[in-house]
């Protein structure tokens, strides 16, 4: 008896993935069809799970071999990955940007310029996007192109773009973000999670029903993307030799002070450039650059925007005293 | 009085007399009966006023009787026995918050008292005062994050004055800089601390605007009110938004995304947060 329940088990877990696996390789979802899709899906690259099934999408970017993905459509490396007309590419890793947790795969035995690279957009609308998923490509709606993100651990502000749109089984991680014009506007990297219930069995049955369905509130998933400026960056970087990517930074972290408006320095890396310009942990940071920093969020959208190598100027309130202090902005990897 | 006679006077006074005392009372003279009667009555009183016997006086039989004589435990009475004792407060406070609840918000005061003053009550968090800065580096006091009502008074024709408020030792509690920093979500800033003996928002607005005055035309005060202005219409929908660099301060939610991924989503887990309880990495 145990081993026909078994069996009826297996055959029913067998039976619901058959759909994944006979569904076609990045075919558009539903109704969607555009010279949108047309134009960019021959950039895209399908990356497999341990089994052999679609899992991740890459995009190329450079006619050298070089790819972007998220970091969550990576389970192994190096990896076949599968492109449009059934082409396969064997792909590894050659840079990871551990800021926005992307990663550069670069293809062995890339034969140039058979296929086009993603154009990047350099800034992105609001309205109707193009989501390519490992299904295939979806509809979504972007609603804001600069919601205040912080990634950790390395607690670094990036403006991100959120999207929302409808799915109940394709899984959003990883996928690709175009515009209408088949521009490379942001890669998928969070999807919001909802507010559990509070007692423990909802909980534990809303859970499971949402796992099943979607993410977001009332179905609809509301994902974050990092936006064309942040991409733009991170591409800029993965493209030189070294494939590095260069973040601004002055190697302190600040907060909310108890105060309507006040930003107040919580800790200073020792060796950073607000460490030589004396920059101490409580002071009161109250311009930047000659710009008055109303909240955290203005201040960090600042420091966002710096090149590296340019000079930021803060001025500070310390035991009322008001000091101005003077630095160049460097890079994160120098001293952290 | 002899021994018997004191004995029923004993007896009477204590409550417990017998056939024959009135015979053995009447034949003593009246004025010492009544002279020891009164001692009597006296020690009387004087023993229901003793205090409880101490514990090192108490001997097994006494202990028994008294617990005999208490008798059992009374029940315990349940705290809702009496629930209709309470229920006409309880009724009333409820009617009082429902009636508290749907009064409508306070509104936006403005309006110039004989004193020259501005009265500004800000009721939204993360409003923001750079849509409303005016050509001329105007200069706008960062007053915007508040989410309890703060009332700023700003005078408008006496000078402006750069308050310094008096240096007052910042409490640090902070963990030591060369201790790595924790690999979990943003630490929930403990803000009755941060900013210990910094200015008020109206002196820092004040210090901000002192700063930058040569370059600004109009007064400080004028710029203050124009700012205080602006955050009475930063609701009306009147004011542009700048470049799409600007951050989206609509909501003064932080999207928190954390590392790792979630196998449901195949993506990192994102989680808002208030930006008051988020530590930036600058």
């Amino acid at each position: 008896m145990s081993s026909l329940v078994a069996s009826l088990v297996l055959m029913s877990q067998v039976l619901a993935q058959e759909p994944l696996q006979t569904q076609p390789l990045l075919q558009p979802v539903g109704a969607y069809q555009s010279a949108a899709w047309a134009s960019v899906v021959d950039s895209l690259a399908v990356l497999p799970d341990i089994a052999g099934n679609p899992f991740g999408v890459a995009v190329l970017i450079d006619d050298r071999g070089y790819f972007v993905a998220h970091t969550s459509s990576l389970v192994y490396e190096p990896l076949t990955a599968k492109m449009s007309g059934g082409v396969e590419v064997k792909l590894g890793r050659i840079g990871y940007d551990k800021e926005t947790q992307l990663v550069l795969l670069g293809a062995h035995n890339w034969v140039p310029e058979k296929r086009q690279p993603a154009r990047l957009a350099p800034t992105v609308k609001i309205g109707e996007l193009m989501v390519a998923t490992v299904r295939g490509p979806v509809r979504g709606m972007l609603t804001s192109d600069s919601r205040p993100g912080l990634f950790l651990p390395s607690q670094r502000y990036v403006p991100l773009a959120e999207i929302q749109f409808e799915t109940k089984d394709v899984p959003v991680g990883g996928a690709i973000v175009f515009d209408n014009s088949g521009g490379l506007v942001g890669i998928l990297g969070a999807v919001l999670q909802p507010e559990m219930p509070l007692t423990s069995e909802q909980r534990f049955e809303n859970a499971q029903q949402q796992a099943k369905n979607a993410f977001g509130p009332a179905g609809l998933t509301v994902a974050y993307a990092l936006g064309p400026t942040i991409l733009n960056r991170v591409v800029e970087g993965f493209k030189r030799d070294d494939h590095k990517v260069d973040h601004p930074s002055v190697g302190f972290f600040f907060k909310a002070g108890s105060g309507p408006g006040q930003v107040v320095v919580d800790e200073i890396t020792p060796g950073s450039p607000c460490d030589l310009a004396g920059v101490k942990t409580g002071d009161l940071i109250m311009m930047a650059n000659g710009t008055p920093i109303a909240n955290v969020v203005d201040l960090a959208a600042l420091l966002f925007a710096l090149e590296p190598g340019s000079e930021l100027t803060m001025r500070l309130y310390r035991k009322g005293d008001q000091i101005d202090v003077k630095m160049k902005v460097g890079v994160k990897t120098l001293w952290n | 009085m002899n021994n018997e006679q004191m004995d029923a006077l004993f007896r009477k006074v204590f409550g417990d007399v017998e056939n024959g005392d009135e015979q053995l009372l009447g034949s003593v003279n009246g004025g010492a009966i009544n002279r020891e009667e009164t001692i009597l009555t006296n020690l009387k009183l004087e023993l229901k006023n003793l205090g409880e016997v101490p514990e090192c006086q108490l001997s097994s039989d006494r202990l028994r009787d008294a617990i005999l004589s208490k008798g059992t435990m009374r029940e315990p009475v349940s705290p809702f026995a009496n629930w209709w004792k309470f229920a006409v407060p309880v009724a009333a406070c409820a009617a009082l918050a429902v009636f508290v609840l749907q009064m409508p918000r306070s509104q936006v005061i403005d309006e110039p008292d004989t004193q020259g003053s501005i009265a500004t009550k800000l009721e939204q968090p993360s409003a923001t005062l750079e849509n409303k800065i005016e050509p001329n580096d105007v200069v706008v006091p960062p007053v915007t994050e508040q989410s309890a009502k703060v009332e700023i008074v700003l005078p408008i024709d006496q000078p402006t004055i750069v308050k310094k408020t008096s240096p007052s030792t910042v409490k640090n509690s902070r963990r030591p800089v060369t201790k790595p920093r924790p690999q979990y979500a943003s630490r929930t800033t403990v803000s009755d601390q941060a900013g210990v003996g910094a200015p008020s928002p109206a002196a820092m607005a004040d210090m901000v605007a002192a700063d930058l005055k040569p370059k600004s035309s109009p007064s400080v005060a004028g710029i203050a009110a124009g700012a205080l202005e602006g955050f009475e219409n930063r609701d009306s929908g009147s004011t542009s938004r700048g470049s799409a660099a600007k951050p989206d301060e609509s909501s003064p939610k932080v999207v928190i995304v954390t590392a790792g991924t979630n196998p449901d989503t195949r993506a990192s887990n994102a989680t808002e947060v208030d930006k008051k309880n988020v530590v930036f990495g600058g």
